[in-house]
């Protein structure tokens, strides 16, 4: 076709201005065709633009089934157009889009070319690696980087469950610890490390299953203990982090509490301050780390040695918890490290020192029975204050001789000083008492295992210990008179006591532990050496001191000398397990009387076996049945002969002539059926204990005083039968729990000089409880509980007690909590209309980010209940006691992470 | 000009006959972590492609091992995969817009056709390399979930694992931002592809809308599942303990709850 030139222009003009005016402003426009060398469209080719300066790939576009495409773009810059198929060369051309052409044609031939790709194979690193009896987990395979803190990156691993206290769990066992690349500073209360350490730290998370706090004993000690084990990432191993938590309520009441942690390369800090009048008890939370072994399973020679005082005055209110009945003042300040100065050396040391003062008042009215047929009553008014000081420092050293034999040394050194005064209205007769006990003890553990191959190892422990309890109670009034006929005009009565225990033990374990069996076998000695010496002292109105009197004065020394051996066995079926204990003790005992300048030597040896045994029947059914025969050895305390005034109602004597070894016999059944996640569950148990002789006591009651004295009486049984069943009501979503137990014991005691007698105390209780499970915002859980308790003797008493409760939970939001807590106690034999007590407590959670900072609004007592009243009978008396209780506020805390 | 012509023709057609094209097998690794489970699935797969034509399948390994709750939610255990039973397989056809893909639900194999999904990508700033493979990242919305995708324009075609293509280069790394689902490339090898990439066709044939409601159907009575489990253990608990957040196991291992929901579902 022929064109003039003139129409050529003005068509181009034309074209040119409609295809302009379909753009906006600003926008740049790319089309073309892309052909191979032949001509043919290609289909589906890349075509994008990537900026000159960063390659950054901005916009893109592939043509269409006729080569066609068109790129746009908002942008001027210098980029790169490049046009890319699988199976030809790639062209770029640079492209200015700073100039003012807004529209670009582009036409492309691009030419076969088979692109060969650059092999890489990666070696697929697992996420899980599992080994023996350890699991390791990668974290950033399960995190999705909105974890804060290590709390919420475990929660996200399989097979790991953290409840809302920020317990730990695997495999539904509570974990042991948690360490920080092998060390641990906290023991159980690990939630200080998982709520408060940043979740992006970390690098692996490491299972470890059958845990064994010695190395060395992994594999031979049969635990079925688990731990978990953090790695730090490279270059993050240097950390500080901490929380706190303050509040302040209507009652001039508040709480401050602070934990600061620091990590860095060789040391390891905790520290933990608490300063609260609200009623907690910040020693609570850090008892595990002061003695973790009473709450484990690893016992020690010596563990359970320490000197029980004579001066006795009971603050304790039956029923209620801390926060209702805990006046103090507390102030706690504890600093606690870990330093590895070398691979093979740990130190560990733990320090705390606190102050406190607590507040206590009761008014008791009551009734005694005695079985010569007395009756008299006795009212009372009690008020008390307590104040501690105590001082703690454990140093704790391991040493890793070579990979199959370490050291461990543990010293603790502690001193306990209470200074208690009280003030009663007894009988209108008014008392003054004070005491001051102040304690102090060092211990020194020393132990050192070998292991002599794949599964047998030696432990040779020693321990040294030496508690020192000066007791120096004084009473201002003058009630045993009585006892002193020939005394006049005393004014007041003071018990000086001079207790002091030293202890020095050895032990040799050897154990042997293969798949199915594990054998253990321990020799030993121990040495334990007692004394006290004890005076009371008359002081006369005009200061005349009488002490040294007959019968209450005492200054003994008692030896102890056991030679033992013990050796254990368990075997392993399929679904059974089955340990036999038996131990052997030599005694060489020695009960020196200065006082008397007497010696008395006896050397008894016994025998005490015990036989376990758990079967499993299947997943659903089991059985756990123990025997044991046990030997009850007289303790240090029953052997003084003379009396001792404990409080300013109360004497007691040993007077157990000769150190004597009592049997018993103890048995246990227990079946379980059903699981957690079944619609049913039943845990029936039955125990009963049978003792041939026991110790128990011959106490003379008067209306002033009792003197208790010790003695041994034949036939003493208890019986304890239980049953809880649980049902899932599917269809109202809840669980419903049956609670029922029956408890018997028999025995015997002599009360002012009476014939011996029988006694029998029953317990019945049973209660039913309802726990919704609904999935939406709203939770409730109720139950009731009534408690008989009868006494029989000469006579017969009986008393019934109810409780009942309601919690109610409602989580608004994520963020937004509220929670609502009931309690009623009713106490049949109360008089009416002061034998009923509630209690009701809230509190308001708002959680402005995630283990970061919430606040709470706490509601405690809103009932108000400011006395607290509790019924008891026991064999000789009926008694109903108030207590004061803390009354009601409202408390504001804020808890933030740093 | 007619012979010119002709000339293309034949020329053409002798391009078509020798077809010696780029052919590529990428090894992903698919991981399936859930909400309403604590159980972690990870399987091998593998995407052969052309120019063209992409498979991706889950490879046949057997015997990989994962942690696995056991039924009372008690214990964990280590449990071995046997072979994919599900024998999933999704083929693209990028020329003419295709999409089959087979799954095994509840042991019935299904085929579904459908066209491949738009995906509408927004490209970012971020590059990071992959397998020594530069990458640039696109954020993009399919079927309920925003997944981050890792693609690289070296390797210029625009397809990757399960579903996804329409970025100009290979996905080699693909993740929902909620941490659920991820598809990570481990290996780039060339392969010479002896026959044709083929679609499955063992199934029964549903549609596209069909198969997503019956896969949320079985996902919502897993959820539901788990949730009653967990419920009814926590009723149990004394008063006072407090409650752990996840105790329950449920098995995910067949189901497949990558696409939440779907264009012509109108819920």
């Amino acid at each position: 076709m022929h064109f003039s030139n003139k129409t050529k222009n003005l068509f181009n003009y034309l074209i040119l201005t409609i295809v302009l005016g379909n753009f906006s402003y600003g926008q740049y426009q790319i089309s073309g065709t892309v052909t191979d060398s032949l001509q043919t469209p290609l289909n589906k080719v890349n075509v994008y633009l990537k900026t000159k300066k960063d390659s950054i790939i901005t916009g893109f576009t592939f043509t269409d089934n006729k080569g066609n495409y068109t790129i746009k773009t908002e942008v001027p810059d210098l980029y790169i157009l490049t046009f890319n198929a699988l199976s030809y060369q790639a062209k770029s051309f640079t492209v200015n889009l700073k100039t003012n052409q807004r529209i670009l044609k582009k036409n492309v031939k691009l030419k076969k070319e088979a692109l060969t790709l650059d092999e890489v194979v990666l070696k697929y690193e697992r996420k899980i690696t599992i080994k023996k009896d350890t699991i390791i987990l990668k974290a950033s395979a399960f995190a999705d980087g909105r974890e804060e803190v290590v709390e919420d990156l475990l929660q996200k691993l399989p097979g790991i469950e953290v409840n809302s206290n920020g317990t730990i769990s695997v495999e539904g066992q509570n974990i042991e610890k948690v360490m920080v690349e092998g060390d641990d500073l906290f023991e159980k209360r690990y939630q200080l490390l998982t709520k408060n350490l940043n979740a992006e730290v970390i690098d692996k998370i490491e299972i470890l299953k059958k845990y064994s706090n010695n190395s060395i004993l992994k594999g031979i000690e049969d635990s079925d203990k688990v731990a978990l084990n953090l790695t730090l990432k490279e270059g993050r191993k240097s950390q500080l982090f901490g929380n706190a938590s303050t509040g302040y309520g209507s009652d001039n009441n508040y709480e401050v509490k602070v934990n600061l942690i620091s990590f860095l390369k060789k040391m390891k800090f905790y520290s933990f301050a608490n300063f609260n009048n609200i009623g907690n008890d910040p020693t609570g939370d850090i008892g595990t780390l002061i003695n973790p072994n009473a709450y484990g399973t690893n016992y020690f020679v010596g563990d359970d040695e320490n000197i029980s005082g004579f001066t006795n005055i009971n603050t304790s209110i039956p029923n209620l918890g801390f926060s209702n009945t805990n006046f103090n003042n507390a102030e706690f300040l504890s600093l606690n490290s870990i330093y590895n100065p070398s691979k093979k050396l740990k130190i560990k040391t733990i320090g705390f020192l606190t102050f406190d003062e607590k507040d206590f008042f009761r008014s008791s009215f009551t009734r005694f029975t005695l079985p010569d047929e007395t009756k008299f009553t006795n009212t009372e008014e009690y008020t008390l204050r307590k104040k501690y000081d105590v001082g703690y420092l454990k140093l704790d050293t391991k040493y890793e001789i070579n990979k199959t034999s370490n050291i461990n040394y543990i010293g603790k050194y502690n001193y306990t000083n209470t200074d208690t005064f009280s003030n009663s209205l007894f009988n209108k007769e008014n008392i003054d008492e004070t005491a001051n006990i102040n304690g102090k003890y060092h211990d020194h553990k020393l132990d050192y295992t070998i292991k002599t191959n794949k599964n047998k190892a030696l432990i040779i422990q020693s321990r040294y210990l030496n508690h020192n309890l000066p007791e120096n109670y004084n009473v201002n009034t003058f009630l045993y008179q009585s006892l002193f006929p020939d005394q006049e005009n005393i004014a007041s009565v003071r018990q000086l006591n001079t207790n002091k225990l030293n202890f020095f033990g050895v032990t040799a374990n050897y154990i042997i532990n293969t798949k199915r069996k594990n054998l253990n076998i321990k020799i030993g000695y121990t040495q334990k050496k007692n004394s006290l010496i004890s005076n009371l002292v008359l002081i006369s109105n005009q200061e005349n001191i009488i002490s040294s009197i007959d019968g209450y004065q005492n200054d003994v020394t008692f030896y102890n000398k056991d030679f033992f051996t013990e050796a254990s066995y368990k075997i392993k079926f399929k679904n059974l397990s089955l340990t036999g204990n038996i131990s052997t003790h030599q005694l060489f005992t020695t009960f020196q009387d200065h006082i008397l300048q007497s010696k008395k030597k006896k050397n008894p040896f016994y025998i005490a076996p015990n036989i376990q045994l758990q079967y499993g029947l299947d997943k659903k059914n089991k059985i756990i049945s123990i025997y044991s025969h046990n030997t009850d050895i007289s303790n240090f305390n029953i052997l003084i002969d003379n009396n001792i005034l404990s409080n300013y109602r109360n004497f007691y004597s040993g007077g157990i002539k000769e150190f004597t070894t009592l049997n018993s016999d103890f048995f246990l059944f227990n079946y379980i059926y059903g699981n957690w996640s079944d619609e049913f569950l039943i845990n029936a148990s039955f125990v009963h204990n049978e003792s041939k002789d026991f110790f128990s006591s011959d106490t003379t009651i008067n209306q002033d005083f009792n003197q208790s004295n010790q003695i041994i009486l034949p036939n003493k049984s208890f019986t304890n039968i239980s049953l809880t069943l649980d049902k899932y009501l599917k269809k109202l979503s809840s669980n419903l729990k049956l609670k029922s137990g029956y408890i018997i014991t028999n025995f015997k005691n002599i009360i002012n000089n009476s014939e011996v007698r029988n006694i029998e105390n029953t317990s019945i209780n049973y209660g039913i409880e309802f726990r919704s499970a609904f999935s939406n915002k709203f939770n409730f859980h109720i139950g009731t509980s009534w408690n008989t308790s009868i006494v029989k003797t000469n006579f017969k008493n009986d008393n019934t007690d109810n409780t009942t409760f309601l919690d109610i939970t409602y989580n608004a939001t994520n963020k937004f909590s509220f929670q609502l807590k009931n309690e009623r106690y009713h106490f049949g034999s109360l008089e009416e209309g002061n034998n009923t007590f509630y209690f009701s407590d809230f509190d308001i959670k708002y959680i402005v980010k995630p283990n970061t900072l919430s606040f709470k609004l706490i509601g405690h007592n809103l009932f108000n209940t400011n006395t607290f009243g509790n019924f008891s009978i026991s064999d000789t008396a009926i008694s109903s006691t108030t207590y004061n209780l803390i009354p009601r506020y409202l408390f504001l805390k804020m808890d933030f992470r740093f | 000009m007619k012979t010119y012509i002709f000339i293309t023709c034949i020329l053409f057609n002798i391009s078509l006959i020798s077809g010696q094209t780029t052919q590529g097998e990428i090894g992903y690794i698919m991981r399936q972590h859930l909400r309403p489970s604590s159980d972690v699935i990870e399987r091998k797969t593998v995407l052969l492609f052309t120019d063209i034509e992409s498979l991706y399948t889950y490879k046949d390994e057997p015997k990989q091992s994962t942690i696995k709750k056991s039924e009372d939610g008690m214990s964990y255990e280590i449990v071995e995969y046997d072979v994919d039973t599900t024998k999933k397989t999704f083929y693209k056809n990028l020329k003419n817009d295709l999409l089959v893909f087979r799954n095994t639900v509840y042991k019935t194999p299904y085929i579904i056709e459908e066209q491949i999904p738009k995906i509408n990508w927004k490209l970012t700033k971020e590059k990071k390399e992959i397998l020594n493979y530069p990458c640039q990242k696109a954020i993009g919305e399919f079927r309920g979930r925003t997944y981050y995708a890792w693609f690289t324009d070296k390797i210029p075609v625009s397809t990757g694992p399960y579903k996804f293509s329409g970025l100009p280069g290979l996905i080699l790394e693909i993740q929902d931002i909620e941490k659920e689902i991820s598809f990570t490339a481990f290996s780039v090898k060339n392969r010479i592809i002896s026959k044709e990439l083929l679609p499955p066709n063992s199934g029964e044939k549903i549609s596209s809308l069909t198969y997503f409601k019956e896969l949320r159907n079985i996902g919502k009575e897993i959820e539901a599942e788990a949730k009653k489990k967990r419920l009814k253990i926590m009723a149990k608990f004394e008063r006072g303990d407090v409650i752990p957040r996840s105790f329950v196991s449920v098995n995910t291992e067949d189901w497949d709850y990558i696409e939440r929901t779907h264009e012509l579902d109108n819920k």
